[in-house]
């Protein structure tokens, strides 16, 4: 009985190494990203930058969705840096005026296939095109940008996004 | 946030193994709290939290006057000496000196920026603030408030991108706690007087609570006394400004109006706010 205790203790300990060897720790991965957040950045040089997120994920054999909230707060001209430089996988990004829970919100911008490339929005052409379907409101204050991300492989792979507003 | 389950088994495993080695670590007062997050895969719904700078220009558009004294007095700074009041004051400290600058009071600013690199080389965030050039920048600014603007930016701009590549994002949002709740306090008395101008503003700050706790809640220290003392005062007032019937009648989608809130849901929202920026500013003993 002692045996099987102590074989079972070495086994969980070597689960444990093992799993702490393969946990993410990929250099090279990560220097890519950092590579992604400062082209973004560049992007919207002549802002002054109010936040960023990287939104990472595992392709997989589903489909998924991933949201990010962004506030719009000040009255001036902001702009939206997204890259999906080093994705693989399909990834559509859509600009909406509400969380996915919220009755009829609406989509106000789509980007097709975005994977391998990064673009620029700003949210003078996003309240362009929000104006149209919602004539009562003044101006985006809060957005969510959601990626809809293809199958793929299962590695992990990321989206950046960086955001700023014109002094 | 949201916690993804399928890595929650690795997560355990990685943190009793780093625990083991001493690994990235908070100090807690009665011992040692080993923290590790991974990055593997984000929450399905995430957020940017807007910089305390940006609070701060929103309400003096809105016509928020300085009131010297309203701030926290830097010489609090050494007073702080658990890690999640240090960072919460780190934030609370973040808004005090927007607030400041904003309003051209360049030497308390420089006092804040002052108790800012003290505070933040205390969190681990030591490399961001050990350039002397910060505080040089800063005194060659001085009376050119658009650049001390830029420069109050740029410091935050260093410091998520220090935390990006370190894995340290949950510090931000503990952070933020602090600079959102002395925000919103030092909107209150004008709030009070001038309730058409300032009270929207304010009332629309209030959009970020529920992403503040949210950030507060992916602390990985959660079992940690103080953290949970913390979130519990952030929930009582979201949960008191939930009740309101002006919140209750209010559009879910946050780019309609605001709620206009009544004179006695103002007053329980201000009493509630005082009362949580007093347990961050106030030392524990």
């Amino acid at each position: 009985m002692r045996n099987v205790l102590f074989l079972g203790l070495i086994g969980f300990c070597g689960l444990i190494l093992s799993v702490a060897s393969s946990a993410p720790n990929d250099g090279a991965f990560d220097a890519q990203v950092n590579t992604m957040k400062q082209e973004c950045k560049d992007m919207i040089s002549s802002c002054r930058y109010e936040g960023s997120k990287i939104t990472y994920y595992v392709a997989g054999s589903a489909k998924q969705t991933k949201n990010v909230e962004l506030f719009l707060f000040l009255a001036k001209e902001y702009q939206i840096a997204i890259s999906a430089k080093k994705s693989a996988a399909s990834i559509t990004v859509k600009f909406y005026d509400a969380a996915p829970e919220v009755k009829d919100r609406k989509l106000i911008k789509e980007y097709k296939a975005v994977n391998g490339k990064s673009f620029l929005v700003s949210s003078d052409e996003l309240n362009k095109l929000y104006r149209k379907k919602a004539p009562e409101v003044e101006r985006l204050k809060n957005i969510h940008v959601e990626y809809s991300i293809g199958t793929g492989k299962n590695v992990k792979e990321a989206a950046v996004l960086v955001y700023g507003f014109k002094a | 946030m949201k916690l993804n389950t399928k890595f929650i088994f690795p997560t355990l495993v990685l943190t009793a193994v780093l625990t083991s080695c001493g690994g990235n670590a908070e100090d807690n007062e009665k011992g040692k709290v080993t923290v590790e997050e991974t990055n593997f895969e984000s929450e399905e719904d995430d957020f940017v939290l807007p910089q305390p700078i940006t609070m701060a220009q929103m309400f003096k558009e809105a016509g928020l006057t300085y009131v010297a004294g309203k701030t926290n007095s830097a010489e609090n700074k050494s007073k702080y000496s658990q890690k999640i009041d240090q960072l919460l004051n780190l934030g609370v400290y973040s808004t005090d000196l927007a607030y400041c600058a904003i309003n051209n009071k360049t030497q308390e600013a420089r006092e804040y920026l002052v108790a800012i690199q003290y505070l933040g080389s205390k969190v681990g965030l030591e490399s961001v603030f050990s350039d002397k050039e910060l505080v040089n920048r800063f005194d060659k600014n001085l009376g050119d408030q658009g650049a001390m603007e830029e420069l109050i930016y740029d410091i935050q701009d260093k410091i998520d991108s220090y935390l990006d590549e370190n894995s340290m994002r949950f510090l931000a949002a503990v952070e933020f706690a602090g600079a959102w709740t002395e925000g919103i306090y030092l909107g209150i008395d004008d709030s009070r007087k001038k309730p058409a101008e300032i009270g929207p503003t304010l009332v629309e700050q209030m959009v970020l609570l529920e992403n503040t706790i949210k950030g507060l809640k992916s602390h990985p220290a959660k079992d940690d006394k103080r953290l949970k003392e913390i979130i519990t005062s952030f929930e009582k007032v979201l949960n008191s400004y939930n009740g309101f019937e002006s919140v209750k009648k209010a559009n879910a989608n946050k780019n309609f109006e605001a709620p206009v809130l009544s004179s006695a849901e103002f007053e329980t929202l201000a009493k509630e706010i005082e009362k949580l920026r007093s347990s961050i500013v106030t030392p524990v003993k």
